[in-house]
This record gives structure tokens, sequence and C-alpha cells, in this order.
């Protein structure tokens, strides 16, 4: 019998039972669908973790003040004033797999243009920055080391904020005010989107650290000398990291004049391992619940046998006719197995439909990419069938085997 | 020799339960003949029919279809044989209720490979031998007693098979429809095709031309019908 007849006979028996066949669907529906979801949601997550990890700039260590400690009352991490531009500079200068290191101090500002004004995180600090960050600019250019020495008054501003305050204008050669000092724009930077902590990256002025502390920060008391927010570091690869975090932990206790005992009045973290880390449990959680889904599968799977035995039983005697009009037994178990696979197929069609809608409504609640490749949809469709072949196996040999007299006289 | 039997046996069961529904049958029948197998229930005829019809396995002696001894065939071999030589015929019509009636004459074509288009094309022809053309596209529910026996022969005929086996066609049939599948008989067995037929009633069996009566699974008489009851005169019925 050729596969077309079969599909035919098997097509014919699931649409005289419409509903039976809907509900037994369902489970297969219902378990395709979550894993499509599942798979979907949690490589959309990964994505979008990788992106904020590769934004972040690659091979990036931070370091930043430890606590004040008032008594017994210890503030919050940063709060010290421990870290200076002195340390930034012996930094880059005393550790050699570290590319560059640029100091930041920063704080909050109405920056105006025209008639606009918008508040934003003015960001003091160097040129290195941006190369640390591998932050391209999208116009104009960065600070040079002479603006730098002279605490220029030029700004590089995030594309967030030349938005806001310039829209469709060109803002490179125009000038903006922080705390009613203007300032030149001499670049605008390309844009980067959110960063891993949730905030938009491209929402920031940057200005030379000395026009920051001279004109701007330093004379709202805030920061003492020449103290720092935090260092940014870039270590020369990824193997250096470790090397590099010993080295600068070294430097600055000596810088600082700490003994053997005494805790760190700073700490050097690595912002993209803590994301990293972030990744692997997005997608251990991912990978759960895509198990947890295929249980559903299985379920369904099971669903089909069940639904597959009874339909055995119940056209016994059809299935007697058939042998005795020529049907071999392979004729029949393919009838079985088709109808099986069948099933299985439809469901698995439906639930990628039902799968990808809804990893494409999770995915714009979450603002995540749409993540569902052909071979994912391929995959998922001949997974169900491949379900329908096992499951579908044991009733359709079954049928297969059935004594054709017995088979006859059955009611 | 179209079928031959020598000391054809089927025991059911083993020890002392064990049932000797048909003992060391020996007979042969030639092609062109319309036989009819008799006797009450019990009597093993059933069995017989089982067996020639290729469902069932002697526990021993031999039958051959056509010369060739279908004792050592295999599944398969067998269900080649069934779906060329062999048209069944049951009491109860077996038409599959979810297939219209064409559908229904169709399947034992599915067997046999044909493709769709000259399936239809066949099953068409053999319901319009059996006076069906107009049916072709009812479900089996929507047709009468008769027109369903006459339907589940049109599905015998489709194949061309070299018998027609059946078992008590005319069972759940009054005796006027009966007459008609009969006369359908006796008109298709004129044109040459052979006909066994199972029956537990004389007056249906007088219709064919040699009646093997059996009573516990022996048989107990084979004799020539020297002038069968003609079904045909008192209904006119368009038949092959």
């Amino acid at each position: 019998m050729m596969l077309w007849a079969s599909v035919e006979i098997a097509w014919g028996a699931l649409r005289a039972n419409k509903l039976r066949s809907f509900l037994t669907m369902l489970g297969i529906i219902i378990g395709v669908a979550s894993v499509i979801a599942m798979v979907a949601i949690g490589a959309g997550a990964e994505t979008q973790v990788a992106e904020q990890i590769r934004s972040l700039g690659a091979n990036v260590l931070m370091v930043e003040p430890g606590a004040v400690r008032d008594g017994g009352l210890r503030k919050e991490s940063g709060s010290a004033h421990t870290l200076t531009e002195g340390d930034a500079v012996a930094i880059g200068a005393e550790i050699p797999q570290g590319q560059a290191a640029a100091p930041s101090i920063r704080a909050a500002f109405q920056v105006v243009h025209e008639a606009r004004n918008w508040n934003t995180t003015v960001n003091g600090t160097t040129g290195d920055y941006f190369a640390i960050r591998d932050w391209p600019l999208s116009a104009g250019r960065a600070f040079s080391g002479a603006e730098e020495e002279r605490s220029g008054k030029i700004a590089v501003i995030g594309a967030a904020v030349a938005k806001q305050l310039f829209g469709e204008e060109n803002p490179v050669g125009g000038h903006v005010r922080i705390a009613n000092v203007p300032f030149e724009v001499i670049g605008v930077l390309a844009e980067k989107g959110a960063s891993g902590f949730g905030q938009n990256q491209d929402d920031v002025v940057f200005v030379p650290i000395s026009a920051a502390r001279l004109r701007l920060i330093g004379t709202s008391g805030e920061v003492t000398r020449d103290s720092v927010a935090y260092i940014l570091i870039k270590a020369i690869s990824d193997d250096a990291l470790g090397p590099v975090t010993a080295q600068i932990d070294a430097l600055l206790r000596q810088r600082h004049r700490l003994g053997s005992e005494a805790e760190s009045d700073f700490q050097v973290n690595n912002p993209a391992a803590a994301m990293a880390a972030r990744r692997a449990s997005t997608r251990t959680i991912a990978w759960l619940l895509a198990a947890i889904a295929s249980v559903s599968l299985v379920v369904g799977g099971i669903s089909i046998m069940n639904i597959m035995l009874v339909s055995v039983t119940e056209r016994t005697r059809e299935i007697g006719l058939r042998i005795a009009l020529g049907a071999r037994r392979r004729d029949i178990r393919n009838q079985f197995l088709t109808e099986a696979v069948t099933l299985c197929a439809v469901g698995g069609l439906l639930g990628l439909v039902v799968g990808t809608a809804a990893a494409c409504v999770a995915a714009r609640l979450a603002g995540w990419p749409i993540f569902i490749t052909p071979d994912l949809a391929v995959f998922a469709v001949a997974f169900a069938a491949g379900i329908g072949i096992f499951f579908g196996y044991y009733p359709a040999r079954k049928a297969a085997r059935l004594e054709p007299i017995e088979a006859l006289r059955a009611e | 020799m179209l079928i031959e039997a020598h000391r054809l046996a089927r025991r059911y069961g083993a020890g002392h339960t064990a049932v000797d529904a048909l003992g060391e049958a020996s007979f042969g029948i030639a092609e062109g003949e319309f036989v009819a197998i008799m006797g009450p229930s019990g009597s093993g005829k059933s069995t017989l029919m089982h067996l020639i019809g290729l469902l069932d396995r002697p526990t021993s002696g031999r039958l051959s279809l056509l010369g060739e001894d279908t004792t050592r065939l295999g599944h398969d071999a067998l269900a080649l044989l069934r779906n060329r030589r062999i048209g069944f015929l049951f009491q109860a019509y077996n038409l599959l209720p979810r297939s219209t009636t064409v559908e229904n004459v169709e399947l034992p074509l599915l067997y046999s490979g044909l493709d769709r288009r000259e399936r239809r094309i066949r099953a068409r022809a053999a319901l319009e031998a059996v006076g069906l053309t107009h049916r072709g596209d009812h479900w089996p529910s929507e047709l009468s007693g008769g027109e369903q026996q006459r339907a589940a022969i049109a599905r015998a005929l489709v194949g061309d098979p070299t018998l027609i086996l059946a078992d008590e066609p005319t069972g759940a049939l009054d005796s006027k429809t009966g007459r008609i599948i009969l006369a359908v008989f006796q008109a298709l067995n004129r044109a040459g095709r052979t006909i066994v037929m199972v029956t537990h009633d004389g007056n249906v069996a007088r219709h064919a031309r040699r009646i093997l009566r059996l009573q516990d699974g022996v048989i107990v008489g084979d004799e020539r019908v020297a002038s069968p009851l003609d079904a045909t005169p008192r209904e006119r019925v368009a038949a092959a």
C-alpha cells in the first residue's frame, strides 16, 4: 500500500472523530507550544544579556571606593572618598597588563540647549573611557589630552541626550549649558542601549574630568580633593583579568598604606563576570523550563497512545475486514502509525503557531529580541512526529497482530 | 482444481479441552463451480470457510489454491492471495460506516497498489455491475440491507478474484431480498465465476449446483444439485 493511501485513511479516521482527535492533539499542542515558547524566551533573554556584556566593553574592570565607616555604621559601597585620580594614573603606569585606566566622577545636572532641557548624568572622565568601553562616536570626536589639561568646556554627549536636546539637528558644534556653564558639543556617541543593570547608557554627557571638577562638581562640595567615583581599567586580554585584579589590589593597598590586617577601602569588580553569572542562571532557568515543558510533551504522547489503543479496540472489526481484503500486517501497522504521526505532526504544527505567538508576546513585553529559528521550528514538529512514532508503535503493532477471524467476530 | 483440501483439520485448544472443529476433510472444488457448504451451527462450516479463505491455518493437512500449497506460505503471501484471488462476503456486510459506498468498494484495490483514479474507475464499474451506480456516493447507512449486500458483492468483485467466498450472505436479509442476492450469484456463476457459499438454510443451498454437507466437523454429504432453484425469474436484477 502506498504511503499516500495510508495518510488518506488516517486523515479520514481523524476527521470522523474531530473532537476526540483535537482533544488528543491538545497534549501535543500544549507540549510543543511550551517548549517553543520556553526555548525562544530563554534564547531571547540570553541574547539580550550577551548584548549587554558586549556593550560594557571587553575585559573591563571597575575599581570603586569602599564604604565609609562612621563608628559602627557602614555606609554604602562607593561612599568613601578614598579613590583618587592619582590611583588611576598609578594603575595606568604600573600595571603592564592594564591597557588603560580612566577615572570618573559624576553627578546629575539639568542640561540646557536653547529652549530644551533634560536631566541627565554628567560624567567627568578622560578620553580613554571610550576606548575602554569600546564605545565609538557616531559624529564628531573625543577629548584630546590638551583639552583635558586645560579643563576645556567641551562635551561628548550620548545618543539619548542628543535626541532630547537637539532632535533632528546636528549637535556637533552646538552648545549646551550645564549648571549655567556653556559647553561645546564636540562629539556624539553611538547608541548602546540599556545596560545590564537597567539604565539607559545613552542618557549621559561626558566632559573632561578636570573641567567637571573645576566648573561643575568641585563646586558642589560633594567631592573632596581629587577623589573619584570609580576607575575603569581595560586589561589586555580575558586571561589578564585575574592577574590585573590582584595587581590593582596590591598596588592600591600599598598606595593607601593599608597594613596586612586592614580591610581594603576599595573594591575591584568585574562587571562582565556578574553579568555572565546572570546569563548562566538565565540559561539554566530556560533549560529547566524547557525540560518541564517537554514533560508535558511526553504526557501528550501517552494520551496519544491511550487513544490509539482505544481506537484499535473500537475498530477491531474494521481491521479484520482489511486483513480479509488483503491488507498485510505492515499495511495495518502503517495505517495506525500514520494516524498517530498525523495527530502528533498536526498537533506539533498547531503548537508551533501557539508557541511562536506566546514567545512573541513575551518578547514584546520584556523588550527582548524574538528568537525562533527555522531549525527550532522544524525540530519541534519533527520531534512531535517522533513522539507519534514512539507512542503509536505499540498500538499499531497490536492492531497488525490481530488474528483475522477473531477480529472479524468482534463487535 | 481451484481448491484442493487433503485431510484438512483444524483443532482449537489443546489437551482435554481440545475441540476438533474440522476433522480431516478432503475434497476438491473446480473452477466455475457454485458450491454451498451446509450444516447446522457448530458443524464446522465457518471453520472450513476461514481455512479456504486463508484467514486461518489448518492444524494438519494440506490446502492448495490453484495448485499452490498454502499451508507453508507466510503472512504477506497469504495476504496477497486473499487480495488477488478471493472476494469475501459476510453476513453482516462489513461495510465501513464512515466511508462512502464507492470508497468501501475501493478497499481491496487500496492493497493492490492501484492509484486513486484507477481505483475509482474500477469501483464505479463494479457498482454498475450490481446495479448500484446511483448509490456510490451515499453512506452505507443510507442503503437498504439488500443494497448494502450488493455493495459488498461489488467490493468482492472489484479485484476480479477467481473465487467468491460468501459466509451466510442472505442470513441478515428477508427472503425476497435474499433471492436478489442469490440471483446475482447465479448470474456471476453463469459468467464463469467460482462461488463458495456457507449457509445453514437448505432452501438457499438449493440455488447452488453442488452441496457439501458438514456435521460435527465431518463431511457427511457431497451432492450435485440436479436442478438448482433459479432466483432470477421473479426479480429482474442487473448483474454481471
